[in-house]
C-alpha cells in the first residue's frame, strides 16, 4: 500500500470518505466538475505545493466546510501505477493524479475497503 | 513562417512531449517566454495558446496537466517571494537562469472554473515588455 494524502475541507473529506472522490463534483459558485482527484505522496516531494497549503486555500474560500484538513488513503501499487503511467507524473515527483482514463474508474472501484483517515492541519 | 507561428510550434512540440514531466515542462516553458509574451487559457476541452505576435494554436493536452503546470508556477513564485501567489491565482515573478535581469512576470488562475496564464517578460530585463493579448480574437 501506498500512503496518498489529498488537502481539502472537513465537509468535502468527510464526503469523499464515505463515497469515494467524484469527478462530478461542483464547488459552490462554481460551474465545473472536479473531474479527477488531485493527491501527493506522503512522503513527498511536494513541486506542486503540499496538501497543508491546498487544505488552508480551500478552507479559507469555503470558510463554512469545517476547515482545512488532509484526507489520508492507503491505496494498492497497482491502483497508482494506473495514475502515474503518464510521463507528466512520475512517481518520483510525488504527484498522483487520478483521472478519467488513467486510475480515477479503479479508485472509485475499490475505494469502500480503502484505509483512510482525516487529519486536521495544524497551526490554523 | 515567422518567428511566432515557429514559437507556438515549439510550444506544441514541447506540451506533446512523452517524455518530460511537468516540472520540466515548466522549467522548459519559462526559458521559452524569454522571447515571447505567451498567454494560455483553458476554453472548453481545449487549451489555447497566443503568442505575442497574435498567433494563436491550440495545444493537444489534459487538463489536469495545464493545472499541474500552474500549480508549479505558484511553488515557484512563492520559493523566490514567499506567499506572492496563492495555489488559486495571483501574480508574481520569476528570475530566469544565472542572469537575475531576465525576469518573467507570471499571472494565473488556477481554479475549478478557469485556468489561464500569461507569462511576460519583467520590466528592466533583457527583453521589453509586450501588450496584452486577446486570445479569442480578431481570428
Amino acid at each position: 500500500m501506498i500512503v496518498v494524502l489529498h488537502g481539502t475541507t472537513r465537509l468535502r473529506a468527510e464526503s469523499i470518505c464515505k463515497r469515494g472522490p467524484d469527478p462530478d463534483f461542483i464547488e459552490p459558485g462554481g460551474g465545473v466538475c472536479a473531474e479527477g482527484f488531485s493527491t501527493c505522496l506522503a512522503s513527498g516531494p511536494f513541486p506542486l505545493g503540499t496538501p497543508q497549503e491546498y487544505a488552508r486555500r480551500k478552507a479559507e474560500t469555503f470558510p463554512n466546510e469545517g476547515g482545512p484538513v488532509i484526507l489520508l488513503v492507503e491505496v494498492p501499487e497497482e491502483l497508482i501505477a494506473k495514475a502515474v503511467e503518464d510521463v507528466c507524473f512520475p512517481l518520483s515527483q510525488g504527484v498522483i493524479q487520478f483521472d478519467e482514463g488513467a486510475g480515477l474508474e479503479e479508485l472509485c472501484t475499490a475505494w469502500v475497503p480503502l484505509s483512510k483517515q482525516i487529519l486536521a492541519v495544524e497551526g490554523v | 513562417m515567422n518567428t511566432t507561428s515557429v514559437k507556438l510550434d515549439d510550444l506544441r512540440t514541447l506540451f506533446a512531449s512523452t517524455d518530460i514531466s511537468v516540472v520540466e515542462i515548466v522549467d522548459a516553458l519559462l526559458q521559452r517566454c524569454r522571447e515571447h509574451h505567451l498567454q494560455f487559457e483553458w476554453q472548453g476541452d481545449r487549451l489555447r495558446a497566443c503568442s505575442g505576435g497574435g498567433a494563436r494554436s491550440d495545444i493537444p493536452l489534459r487538463k489536469s496537466v495545464f493545472r499541474a503546470i500552474l500549480a508549479r508556477l505558484a511553488v515557484l513564485c512563492n520559493e523566490r517571494t514567499p506567499n506572492a501567489v496563492s495555489p488559486y491565482g495571483g501574480e508574481g515573478v520569476l528570475e530566469i537562469g544565472d542572469n537575475s535581469l531576465a525576469s518573467v512576470r507570471v499571472s494565473f488562475t488556477n481554479t475549478s472554473a478557469e485556468q489561464k496564464l500569461e507569462l511576460s517578460t519583467e520590466i528592466g530585463s533583457a527583453n521589453a515588455p509586450h501588450s496584452p493579448i486577446n486570445l479569442n480574437g480578431p481570428t
